[in-house]
């Protein structure tokens, strides 16, 4: 008795040959395959890097920020007040005024950012602090010419001389960021020499930040709004899984449809049946059929996960790629620097490759299951007719 | 019931629309030996060897192979008696869109095992029918004759056991009865049961036809 091995070298020959036969459809379905494993992909790589670059950043950012609010909107924070009443609170470590706003600049929104020599501490030590009239960019602004005056305009519209830039390893956050000498800032915003946007604070424990708030907010005399990392990172990261969520939910039809579309294609014509029919009175058996059938899948589904893949990971991770910054963001500029663990990477490909390749496969396995159970002299007489 | 060849025995066949085509047929083809059926145009011959390669099911009755009843075998079972059948259809069907070497080989192509030795057969035998300057041409694009001996080599290839032909000299020269009929012969030569439908009488004038039939009227009758 022969031993049945499913990988038969004729058979695989003779489906790669029947491929050739039909090469549209084929075409066809390798370029929809492809551009659902592309599309599918790129909507969990870009989730997973956007998950890992929020965590990144809420590992920078500080335990705890307070903001002024008003009913028309945030207000400036008066530094010296605001500084002597947290400072009350027992918990609080390194309380930091911050300066920081969106002003208009080449391309679209810059973020600005103030800093002074109270900064120097969170500060790379191989950076040198702006000066008035200096202004250093973030990765965005690389693409922008240091000889040439970098206008910005908020509350006044000012002109800076760019001499450097941030390192690439800066947050995320400070991608679209201008750093400005303090004053700068502040007559850039708007804001008097004795205000600040908000205040940065640490705690001991990342359990305290959420247990500080209400003390916060009762030593302060206006009313504020308090966010810590932690629920910052967490409204982050179910914001990037909703969208990405809808997003995926969206290819459910695309997926259906190219179920559909495999299934019609293999089952269906006449052409087809009369095929199958012949090949059973030649000798083929349902197994042999079924083979063939799924070979003929593999060939088409193997390359175009492949390809699929390698242009999901090459839109987002490849040299240059801005799109991600200027469409999901709104950010000008150079790209994004977006990153992936190896875990993560592995993870969202083989998921990209898993969520179209189900259906497809078991489309094919039900239309090649329709030839196993064809009646070879039907189909026969069929074409005879 | 242990002869080696085939055999019916009370086989009867009703069409799904109503009306017995065959009626309680009673024959044996032995091996070795080569049968020719007669019957005029809608007699039941195509039905009959459809029946006997297992690709029709009797309404009564039974096909014995070599000793076995296979017309009630379940289809994994009939799909393996079936590899042991050549068949060559009225209708010839083959496929148009690949050459005449890969219609040929395609009942080969699912057994690996005899793949090395069936492609020089192939050749072989397509050269003995006078196709082998034609091995890369479509069957759309050959003659009647040429299509027909086409299906013979395929019919023939891998030596199979029971080789059941319909209408195999329809569209032949003289000249080329000769070839078909000495390939036939061979066939016999190495034990294979060979059943010819035809009307040709160039056919049933042949020496090769150890038993011949006539059907009519549903029955099968054995001719002198």
């Amino acid at each position: 008795m022969t031993r049945f091995c499913f990988w038969n070298r004729p058979l695989i020959a003779w489906a790669a040959r029947d491929l050739g036969r039909q090469p549209f459809s084929a075409l066809l379905l390798f370029v929809c395959l492809a551009l659902l494993v592309t599309l599918v992909t790129l909507v969990l790589l870009l989730g997973q890097s956007l998950r890992l670059a929020s965590v990144q950043w809420a590992a920078q950012a500080p335990d705890l920020v307070v903001r002024r609010v008003t009913p028309g909107g945030w207000a400036p924070l008066p530094v010296a007040e605001a500084l002597e009443r947290v400072q009350t609170v027992a918990g609080v470590l390194r309380p930091r005024p911050r300066v920081w706003g969106v002003v208009q600049g080449p391309g679209g929104p810059w973020t600005v950012v103030g800093v002074d020599a109270a900064a120097a501490a969170d500060w790379p030590a191989d950076v040198p602090l702006p000066r008035a009239g200096e202004a250093l960019l973030g990765t965005a602004g690389r693409w922008l010419a240091t000889a040439q005056p970098l206008f910005l305009e908020g509350r006044r519209a000012l002109g800076f001389k760019v001499v450097g830039y941030l390192p690439r390893s800066a947050a995320a956050a400070l991608h679209d960021g201008v750093v400005l000498n303090r004053q700068d800032a502040l007559l850039l915003l708007g804001l008097a020499g004795d205000q600040a946007t908000d205040l940065a604070l640490e705690v001991f424990h990342d359990e305290e930040a959420e247990a500080l708030r209400p003390d916060l907010a009762s030593v302060l005399p206006w009313p504020v709004t308090i966010t810590t990392s932690r629920e910052q990172l967490r409204r982050q990261l179910d914001d990037i899984d909703r969208r990405t969520g809808w997003l995926l939910a969206s290819f459910v039809p695309a997926l259906a449809a190219m179920a559909l579309v495999v299934a019609a294609l293999g089952a269906a014509g006449r052409r087809q049946r009369w095929e199958v029919g012949v090949l059973k009175a030649l000798g083929w058996g349902g197994g042999d059929l079924l083979r063939l059938h799924l070979y003929r899948g593999l060939l088409i589904a193997g390359p175009a996960v492949a390809v699929g893949s390698a242009a999901a990971y090459l839109l987002l991770f490849a040299p240059g790629t801005t799109w991600v910054g200027r469409w999901i963001f709104g950010l000008p500029g150079a790209p994004l620097p977006l990153h992936l663990s190896g875990q993560s990477a592995a993870g969202g490909l083989l998921l990209g490759m898993l969520l179209v390749a189900l259906p497809f496969s078991a489309a094919l396995f039900w239309s090649g299951w329709q030839a196993v159970i064809q009646d070879p002299a039907e189909s026969i007489a069929e074409a005879e007719r | 019931m242990n002869a080696a060849g085939l055999a019916c025995r009370a086989l009867t066949f009703e069409r799904s629309t109503g009306g017995r085509l065959l009626d309680g047929i009673e024959a044996a083809f032995p091996c070795g030996r080569a049968c020719l059926i007669t019957g005029a145009t809608g007699a039941g011959k195509s039905t009959l060897l459809h029946l006997l390669a297992g690709l029709l099911g009797p309404t009564s009755g039974e096909v014995w192979a070599d000793g076995q009843p296979v017309s009630r075998w379940s289809a994994p079972h009939r799909e393996r008696w079936r590899q042991m059948v050549g068949i060559v259809f009225q209708h010839l069907h083959l496929l148009n869109d690949v050459t005449l070497l890969e219609n040929v080989l395609l009942p080969c192509v699912p057994r690996p095992e005899r793949w090395p030795a069936v492609l020089g057969e192939a050749r072989q035998l397509l050269e003995r029918l006078g196709l082998g300057a034609l091995e890369e041409v479509t069957p759309a694009r050959l003659s009647g004759g040429e299509r027909q001996r086409a299906a013979l080599a395929r019919a023939l290839i891998g030596q199979p056991r029971f080789l059941l032909l319909d209408e195999p000299s329809a569209f032949q020269d003289d000249g080329r009865i000769e070839g078909v009929l000495g390939l036939l012969e061979e066939a016999t030569g190495q034990g294979g049961c060979v059943v010819v439908c035809s009307h040709d009488p160039r056919l049933a004038a042949a020496d090769l036809f150890q038993s011949r039939y006539r059907l009519a009227h549903g029955r099968l009758e054995r001719c002198p």
